[in-house]
């Protein structure tokens, strides 16, 4: 993994203590955002994405707890800082935007008050409500917006969904984050809609000079969009390197699996083959390859923790195959 | 709501009151006990005095007759003479119906003030003992009756502790001149700092006794919205976006936790109407509630069937009440 990274998460484990035992939604995460870039994190739901990066922002709820591990950003280990210190950076330096604006905006808010609240808790340099609404004004219009002024003063519901992910990305830029977490900004939106989504986040990459998290379940989304790629397999980083190496030469038997299961455009014949077997279950994991039941490379050596390796250039995967 | 769905909805309240009149002239006509007899007791009238009283107040006529007669005042506001006081009805009710409205107005403030604040703390605070001794107290005041409860307040506020007086309004009533009968309104008008302290010390437990189930009730309903608001993705959302913890709190989640306690809240009121009556007459205080159960007793058939029909009319304004309040707190019923 190469410095100087804007984000470096090393060795985080997030744990659910419940009544079954003890889930261990992200077991050992290391992973590294570098500045300007977008690095897309690829798994299946509950693989452990949405709750690293919630991890990252200090917003794990209980029962949920960050049990080890460093959040390196700007220098200072997230996972350690005071929560005042935590609340004054989210939305400032990190922002992130949800599956589905419909429930992630208050319904009783209009949109304009849930942006200009983002704005003033940040920016002191922005002085009066009149002056944050402006800017809320000219971020809206920035966003592809049309009659910003007037839909201030729309409640959520009002808006289309494609028009409420904008006003969420709106809120997420609102304080020009150095980086923005887009926790599957696309899920909940028509086809049609999604690529206008993803080409505004891409759009506002560049303006902002900001790095992106693009988290997704859909490995072609991420394909286009993102310059390196995370795999997640069961609370861990599987596979994680430069998207299109990753994706011509998967060097993990995940995502080998994952590749061979989806329908290519190109070669529309190609058989489908879906991965045998089931995602592990999350409490009392063995300490050995998660992977391992539905490997078809399973070999006794797997049988022991594996950690990421590297695996050429600015590769990484968590297989013992790699070092052999 | 639009203004035409109001009055739309003020229409549907005639057929409702129509019905509400039927049963109340017939309840009350058909309950067991003569007027008459009750009101010469047992003094010894002749005959044809009974007869005579019987033809003033209009006994003597078929019920129907009775029931048109009845129909007809109610709907110009008139409901004759009271039997009791010999007096219009019309101006009895008036005369106590102040005393009510402080009353439950201040049970009212009561019960939102600490209803919403323990709901919103234990919500906060959950699984700590606030909330667990809210819950407790909650169960309590749900379940204790009224009249025990004052009465309970009166042995150890006035009787041993003789900190607050047992019964009535104020000491000297005389004193207040009449603005708008609400005494903690009118001696602030007047200046009168002394007799508005009086009124309230006069008002504090009648208004606690009143308040307490309701503000047992909204703190639940209270706290469960609450926290299902503060569950919610806007909430996780809102604490992404940085911005301080009061205002997810008060502005995020408690507008929206506001929105099934503040209907519930405008439904309840009616119910504090229907306990006036105990509290006043537990409490000695010369309100409606009491004005009405004296009436019931003496079969002042015009008295008792005006003021059931004048809590009827509340009743349904109170849910008329709750339904806009909820379309307002509710961007999405509004438009």
């Amino acid at each position: 993994m190469s410095d100087p990274a804007l984000l470096a998460i090393r060795g985080l484990r997030t744990w659910f203590t419940t009544r079954q035992g003890v889930v261990k939604a992200v077991d050992g995460v290391d992973l590294d955002v570098l500045p300007g870039e977008c690095l897309g994190v690829v798994g299946e739901s509950g693989s452990g994405k949405t709750a690293t990066f919630l991890s990252v922002l200090g917003l794990v709820k209980p029962p949920g707890r960050i049990e080890a591990g460093q959040i390196i950003f700007g220098g200072r280990d997230l996972a350690q800082l005071p929560a005042a210190e935590l609340r004054a950076l989210r939305g400032r330096d990190i922002a992130i935007t949800m599956q589905d604006a419909l429930t992630a905006l208050n319904p009783a808010l209009t949109v304009g008050e849930q942006i200009v609240e983002t704005i003033r808790a940040h920016d002191r340099g922005v002085a009066g409500p009149a002056a944050a609404r402006a800017r809320a004004v000219e971020l809206l219009r920035l966003v592809g917006m049309p009659e910003p002024e007037r839909r201030l003063g729309d409640y959520p519901h009002q808006f289309s969904g494609g028009m409420r992910q904008r006003v969420m990305i709106t809120i997420a830029l609102s304080c020009r984050p150095k980086l923005l977490i887009a926790d599957e900004p696309t899920t909940a939106l028509d086809v049609t809609i999604q690529a206008q989504v993803l080409d505004l986040i891409a759009t506002m990459r560049r303006q902002l000079g900001m790095s992106v998290v693009l988290i997704s379940h859909n490995l072609g989304v991420v394909a286009e969009y993102c310059d390196r790629v995370a795999l997640m397999y069961a609370g861990q980083v599987v596979e994680s390197g430069p998207t299109r190496a990753v994706i011509a030469a998967p060097r993990h038997p995940y995502t080998q699996g994952l590749l061979r299961s989806m329908p290519l455009l190109s070669d529309p014949d190609r058989p489908i083959r879906p991965i045998a077997g089931q995602v592990p279950d999350l409490i009392d994991l063995p300490e050995e390859c998660r992977f391992l039941p539905r490997c078809p490379h399973a070999a006794d050596a797997c049988r022991h923790d594996i950690r990421l390796l590297p695996a050429g250039a600015g590769r990484w995967a968590r297989c013992v195959r790699i070092a052999a | 709501m639009s203004p035409l769905g109001v009055v739309e909805r003020l229409l549907q309240l005639v057929p409702v009151l129509l019905g509400i009149s039927i049963v109340v002239f017939f309840m009350m006509a058909l309950t067991p006990g003569d007027p008459v007899e009750l009101m010469l007791g047992d003094a010894r009238a002749t005959d044809e005095q009974r007869q005579s009283l019987r033809h003033d107040m209009g006994l003597d006529r078929p019920m129907h007759e009775r029931f048109l007669v009845f129909l007809r005042n109610a709907a110009t506001g008139e409901f004759g003479m009271s039997f009791h006081h010999r007096r219009p009805v019309r101006q009895v009710i008036l005369e106590r119906l102040p005393a009510t409205i402080e009353l439950t107005l201040a049970a009212l403030v009561i019960a939102l003030v600490v209803g919403i604040g323990l709901g919103v703390l234990a919500a906060v605070r959950r699984d700590s003992w606030i909330d667990r001794l809210s819950t407790v107290t909650a169960l309590v005041g749900v379940s204790m009756p009224g009249f025990w409860f004052g009465i309970l307040l009166i042995l150890l506020f006035a009787v041993t502790l003789g900190a607050l007086p047992v019964s009535g309004r104020i000491g000297y009533e005389g004193e207040v001149p009449f603005v708008t009968g609400l005494l903690l309104v009118d001696t602030l008008v007047a200046s009168k700092f002394a007799s508005f302290f009086d009124a309230l010390r006069h008002l504090l437990l009648p208004a606690v006794t009143l308040g307490l189930a309701m503000a047992a009730l909204l703190m639940r309903v209270t706290r469960s919205a609450m926290l299902e608001a503060l569950a919610q993705d806007y909430v996780t959302f809102a604490e992404a976006k940085g911005i301080s913890r009061a205002r997810i709190l008060f502005r995020h989640a408690l507008k929206n936790a506001l929105i099934p306690t503040v209907t519930v809240a405008a439904i309840e009121t009616g119910t504090l109407l229907g306990g006036n009556m105990i509290v006043e007459t537990v409490f000695g205080w010369p309100g409606l509630g009491r004005l009405v159960v004296e009436g019931i007793f003496t079969r002042n058939y015009p008295l008792v069937q005006a003021a059931v029909l004048l809590y009827a009319v509340i009743y349904v304004l109170l849910n008329l009440c709750a339904d806009l309040l909820y379309a307002t707190l509710n961007p999405r019923v509004r438009s």
